[in-house]
């Protein structure tokens, strides 16, 4: 999955030059978050590639309910065991 | 007696009025040939950005423990203060106008000095003695820009002057008095919040320092310990970019422009944290180390 397929419309994602992280800003709500994580790791958490951990999980709910990621994106999720 | 002057500040132009002489003399101690006396309604700039006001509270506090209280554009942003603390009150409204009303430019609370058209920003939290560097770089082979916010043109790397006073507090003072004895002072301003507080009259060499932009090339967030050798920590993007975004007053309101121009920022200069006591082993760093790997990215990054 790709994340920009979940990114909500209005939100910009830019994924920096040195894979140090992703930075996501809501144009509707102004509200900027830097990620230390890169989008593949993301995009592996989401479609269920990769098991999340409790703070990964954490992570993406925030952004959900932030607006930053659509409602229903978390679905795929795989818990750590 | 209301005296209204101008002041040509760029980019911005300023119309000050005031009835205080504390204000009077120490904006003619720190803008010199910049502040321009109305008379008879005789103004001399074609435009006008700001209206500020720094007057003499009304009534009975006029006499009694007499108050300043500061305006622009008639909005009148903070309480009154001591009036003996009027410049410092009216230089923080200064700082208080363009942050609050600036859109042409993406503001970020921070130092700005350039070596040539090389610019390194100092974004930093009050007390990470930031003041304190800028001073010293700026009486020292550095270019002052500004020493509290930086201006830079949204979707660009070119950051323009503001060149105002330096703010320096407490212990600062005295230090500044004994390395730069030939500079002008404010008068002091007592127990502000901040504590005692002095301006310093920026140094300017050249009348194009007031107007030619530079280049943000690194970005440094410095932190004063006391006794400290001089430690350095580079940071990634992300971090770099966490830590700017909290010293960005106005990124959100100038949308996905304000968004990208801190992207292009962070992306294209070198970054770090320094721990210091001494100012010139950061002159050093600065000059030796900080530039040169800036250079290297800038390389990397159109490479």
């Amino acid at each position: 999955m790709l994340i920009q397929s979940i990114l909500k419309q209005g939100v910009h994602m830019h994924p920096f030059h040195d894979l140090s992280g992703i930075c996501l800003y809501n144009d509707n709500t102004t509200e900027m978050v830097t990620l230390f994580v890169q989008a593949t790791h993301v995009e592996r958490l989401l479609g269920g590639q990769s098991p999340c951990s409790r703070d990964e999980r954490r992570m993406l709910q925030s952004l959900e309910d932030k607006g930053f990621i659509n409602e229903h994106s978390l679905s795929c999720l795989k818990h750590l065991s | 007696m209301l005296k209204t002057f101008e002041l040509a500040l760029p980019p911005f132009h300023f119309q000050i009025q005031t009835d205080l002489p504390l204000v009077v003399d120490n904006l003619k101690a720190m803008y010199g040939h910049g502040l321009l006396d109305v008379i008879n309604g005789h103004t001399h700039l074609a435009y006008i950005d700001y209206k500020l006001h720094i007057t003499h509270t009304n009534g009975f506090r006029r006499f009694y423990k007499p108050q300043a209280r500061f305006k622009c554009d008639q909005y009148e942003p903070f309480k009154p203060l001591n009036h003996s603390q009027a410049f410092a009150m009216l230089e923080w409204g200064m700082n208080w106008t363009i942050a609050s009303y600036e859109m042409e430019h993406v503001v970020i609370h921070s130092g700005v000095l350039a070596r040539g058209d090389e610019a390194v920003l100092f974004p930093a939290p009050p007390g990470s003695g930031k003041s304190t560097m800028t001073a010293h770089l700026a009486f020292n082979g550095w270019r002052l820009l500004s020493d509290e916010m930086a201006l830079i043109t949204p979707l660009t790397q070119s950051v323009v002057p503001f060149v105002r006073p330096i703010c320096l507090k407490n212990q600062s003072i005295a230090l500044a008095k004994q390395w730069f004895q030939d500079a002008a002072f404010s008068s002091i301003a007592k127990d502000t919040h901040k504590g005692d507080v002095v301006h310093l009259a920026a140094p300017v060499h050249h009348s194009s320092d007031l107007i030619r932009p530079a280049q943000i090339k690194a970005i440094v967030f410095p932190k004063f310990v006391a006794n400290a050798q001089l430690e350095i920590v580079q940071l990634n993007q992300a971090q770099a970019m966490h830590q700017l975004a909290d010293n960005a007053f106005n990124y959100s309101v100038l949308g996905d422009k304000g968004f990208n121009t801190l992207i292009g920022v962070v992306e294209r200069s070198a970054c770090f944290v320094i721990t210091y006591s001494d100012v010139q082993d950061v002159q050093a760093f600065l000059e030796q180390e900080v530039l040169s790997q800036a250079n290297d990215i800038v390389g990397e990054h159109y490479a």
